[in-house]
């Protein structure tokens, strides 16, 4: 049994528990073999002086739900073994919120383009700054600051 | 006697009379005036089968149109001309002017080539097929004893224009249109050519004008229905429309081989495919429905209400039929449509031994 | 072997890929070794967008999610802010959502069905398809004003009454829905070529499902019965009768008979709705238009809701003030879309576009 750092719920009354971050895959884990079978999303939170990575888990069976909370710096284990949509979940988290995921099989921007500088959902992204994105010879996308180079 | 010799010596006749002697010269023993008027003849046969072949294609393309749209709730054209009739024109007056746009990896003298490798082919073989006969006069432009051969040789040269134009439009997707054109064309020719033999082996000769006329009493689509399904499906297959339209498949390969053509050279794709559309009912309705046999009206007319049922037939497959996976044609290529039409040739053959000269 | 593996790319501007999907194809002649979808063409980051206004205005990010189906989008929005405010809504609003929301429903689904029948190299229910489609894009115009991207759910009910001409279309509309459909189900159903094109296309097992978290209709073709309109009622669903469709062989075809079904489920509900309809408010009059944008909130909530795509919701938190401090979309179509690696390979190219339309991705909600 892995420890709960602490419980809360939605105002729906789904419980939300908070794990350590260390903690994050054996709790999914174990929350899996309980009947957990569907991770709805991951999603992450800059609450300014930490990250929190969020995960929402769902009952198809009997029909209830968790969230998982973890307070991170900038990593966590990737839940990749667990669940194969969590692959497409947890490369948007990094790309949008910026929270790197351990031992991820692909961790590359899956919205923005490869390159993009910062993570848009951060509350300190500087909304000001325009980023151009062009199609390079190689068919990849590439990123640069200056207008005149990309759309 | 066929429409040439008519002109011909209509031509003779008047330099004749008229004691036109103008050039003393003679060339391989002919009087170089007969020369002249054999290119003339020539030319306005050329012109005369051309002219038909474009209104075959107009008339092909409105009704086309008119019908898909009243299949599926819409209107169609109706803005150029009355009821629409003149919106091919204006199509094509719209491709002329534009850009004509040639990729730079491709390979340019098969790029420029194809469409007219898939068009020429379709227009030369109207002259091989008989229009009717009006007295002792044949219509039809050219008369030789291999007819039906030439013909479906043409009809095998057209997609080898797709072929071509896909491999050097240097493109993925057309490379895959070439390659899904070159299998289907070997899985339907086959078949096809087999079911025409059986045909030759009732009819007894490869003369396009003597199988309209072994028709006479019975059609071929009588004793030969497996035939007639056979080419008739092989020549859905040949068209490339769907339901076997896997060269252009749009939803999967974009356009298939003509991904890269655009302008006038597409619109030439496309009024090939139409040209290609008549030729082929035409086809079927002189090799299965006698041709221009028929009481009351004259030949032409039966061969025109003929290939229009089938024109008709290709429509409404194409309106309401999807396409067919690439495995499943080469399955109905090769399991179904080669094993019926060996089964039907052996059948047209007893016909021939039991019968001999009935047909 | 490996020099005979072409790489194609498929988008994203190709014919078939429903907007600006690119799916990289290794391909061993027709068959493919492996795909990889690629997103991101339509990103405009909504949820940024809709962390920068006050909870109202986050609605027209909404909307411009799944845009054949933006009722849908706005009920998950309306019914997360709600729950997060503890604001009360009047029977008849309620009401009105459901009738809208099933009307769109069957709007987006015939949508799907007609562009997948274009896929499927058929042109004709496409215009049939549509031919619907128009009738109820006249309903909405004549409810809501405009014909594709709504803005008509309000936070406290809705923002304009159902008037009795709209009464009125909708009866006539639900009288002759059903035939049209059976109709519209023939071309393709009976057809021999689309049937043998997908049997056993496209498969995914239950456990694949559940693994990459595809909900929806996509998930009921595989065999699992799983309706959040039946598992966890919201607004009165639990007072209608309907059936949930499932089949268990998990391929094209199974998803073509369940979405169709569905639409008939639908429209079962439409006509359920209009008996039940009560008289009375159509929106909580606390809850004025002017006043929406300084509403405040804390504390967190998720209302998971059945969009036509699968389980929608937003994860909504607020830190006290008018403006939402983070809104995190679980958009339906992003998890069906990422299992497509696993529906394509060995499949034909020409099964690519079969199995990738019967995600039926939208790409305003996969890439947000």
């Amino acid at each position: 049994m892995i420890q709960i750092e602490s419980e809360s719920s939605t105002k729906n009354g789904t419980r939300i528990v908070y794990v350590s971050k260390d903690n994050v895959l054996p709790f999914l884990k174990e929350k899996k073999e309980e009947g957990f079978d569907t991770l709805l999303m991951v999603s992450g939170v800059d609450y300014k002086d930490h990250l929190e990575v969020i995960y929402h888990l769902l009952s198809s069976t009997n029909n209830s739900r968790l969230i998982v909370k973890a307070k991170t710096d900038d990593e966590v284990e990737s839940v990749t073994s667990l669940w194969k949509g969590a692959n497409w979940h947890e490369r948007e988290t990094w790309d949008l919120v910026g929270i790197k995921f351990k031992n991820h099989p692909n961790l590359t921007r899956i919205l923005l383009a490869e390159g993009w500088v910062g993570h848009p959902l951060r509350k300190n992204y500087p909304m000001e700054k325009k980023q151009f994105v062009n199609l390079a010879e190689d068919g990849e996308d590439r990123v640069s600051f200056e207008n005149t180079e990309g759309y | 006697m066929n429409l040439f010799f008519f002109l011909m010596s209509i031509l003779y006749g008047i330099v004749k009379f008229l004691h036109i002697n103008f050039i003393p010269f003679t060339y391989q023993g002919v009087p170089v005036g007969i020369w002249i008027a054999y290119f003339i003849v020539a030319t306005i046969e050329v012109v005369l089968v051309f002219a038909f072949a474009m209104l075959a294609v107009i008339v092909i393309i409105y009704v086309f149109r008119k019908y898909m749209a009243d299949a599926q709730n819409r209107i169609g054209p109706n803005r150029v001309g009355p009821w629409g009739t003149l919106q091919l024109i204006a199509d094509v007056f719209k491709l002329i002017q534009k850009q004509d746009i040639i990729p730079t990896a491709a390979d340019r003298t098969a790029f420029l080539v194809a469409p007219y490798l898939v068009f020429t082919p379709v227009v030369l073989g109207f002259i091989l097929i008989p229009f009717g006969s009006v007295s002792i006069l044949n219509l039809m432009v050219v008369n030789f004893n291999y007819t039906i051969l030439f013909l479906i040789a043409f009809m095998t040269i057209a997609p080898v224009g797709e072929i071509i134009g896909g491999l050097a439009s240097h493109n993925k997707f057309s490379l895959y249109g070439a390659l899904r054109s070159a299998a289907q064309d070997v899985g339907f020719e086959v078949p096809m050519l087999i079911s025409l033999i059986s045909v030759i082996v009732l009819a007894g000769s490869y003369n396009a004008n003597d199988i309209v006329t072994a028709q006479r009493i019975v059609p071929f689509i009588v004793p030969e229905i497996l035939g007639f399904i056979v080419f008739f499906l092989a020549m859905i297959g040949r068209q490339s429309i769907p339901p076997f339209d896997l060269p252009e498949s749009g939803s999967e390969l974009v356009s298939g081989f003509s991904t890269e053509y655009s302008g006038m050279r597409y619109g030439i794709f496309y009024m090939a495919n139409f040209g290609f559309m008549a030729l082929a009912s035409f086809v079927v309705a002189v090799i299965y429905l006698g041709g221009w046999e028929g009481p009351i009206f004259p030949g032409t007319i039966w061969l025109v209400i003929k290939g229009a049922v089938f024109i008709f037939i290709f429509l409404l497959t194409w309106i309401s039929l999807g396409r067919v996976r690439i495995d499943h044609l080469l399955n109905i290529g090769w399991k179904y449509l080669l094993p019926l039409s060996i089964i039907n040739l052996l059948i047209s053959a007893g016909i021939a031994l039991y019968f001999g000269g009935v047909f | 072997m490996e020099d005979k593996i072409i790489e194609v790319n498929f988008g994203p501007q190709h014919p078939s890929t429903h907007g600006v999907l690119r799916i990289k194809v290794k391909l061993d002649g027709e068959i493919i070794v492996e795909a990889q979808p690629i997103i991101g063409y339509l990103h405009r980051n909504a949820e940024k967008l809709a962390e920068m206004g006050a909870y109202p205005k986050g609605m027209v990010y909404i909307d411009r999610l799944d845009y054949v189906a933006a009722l849908n989008m706005e009920l998950g929005h309306v019914l997360s802010i709600e729950n997060l405010m503890d604001v009360q809504v009047p029977e008849r609003a309620l009401w009105i959502r459901i009738l809208m929301v099933e009307l769109n429903r069957i709007a987006s689904h015939l949508i799907w069905l007609g562009t997948h029948g274009l896929d499927m190299g058929m042109l004709t229910p496409f215009f049939y398809c549509f031919r619907e489609r128009e009738r109820i894009l006249r309903i909405f115009d004549e409810i809501t004003g405009s014909r594709l991207l709504y803005n008509y759910f309000a936070i406290g009910g809705v923002y304009s009454d159902v008037t009795p001409k709209s009464i009125e279309m909708i009866k006539e509309w639900t009288e002759d829905f059903v035939d049209k459909l059976e109709e519209i189900q023939a071309i393709l159903g009976k057809s021999y070529i689309y049937v043998s094109r997908t049997r056993g296309v496209g498969k995914l097992s239950p456990e694949d499902v559940l693994s990459y978290g595809v909900t929806g209709p996509m998930q009921r073709a595989s065999g699992i019965k799983r309706d959040l309109r039946k598992d966890s009622p919201y607004l009165f669903y639990e007072k209608i009768n309907f059936e949930i469709p499932t089949r268990t062989e998990g391929d094209v075809y199974a998803r073509f008979l369940v979405r169709v079904e569905e639409m008939r489920q639908s429209a079962r509900i439409v006509k359920q709705v209009l008996e039940k309809l009560p008289q009375g408010d159509f929106y909580n009059k606390k809850y004025s238009k002017p006043m929406l944008v300084r509403l405040k909130a804390t504390g967190e909530s998720y209302v998971p809701t059945e969009s036509p795509k699968g389980e929608f919701g937003i994860y909504l938190i607020g830190d006290g003030s008018s403006i939402p401090y983070r809104v995190r979309i679980r958009s339906p179509s992003f998890a069906n879309l990422s299992s497509i690696p696993t529906m394509l390979k060995g499949y034909k190219i020409a099964d690519l576009t079969a199995a990738v339309s019967s995600a039926d991705p939208v790409f305003g909600e996969v890439d947000r």
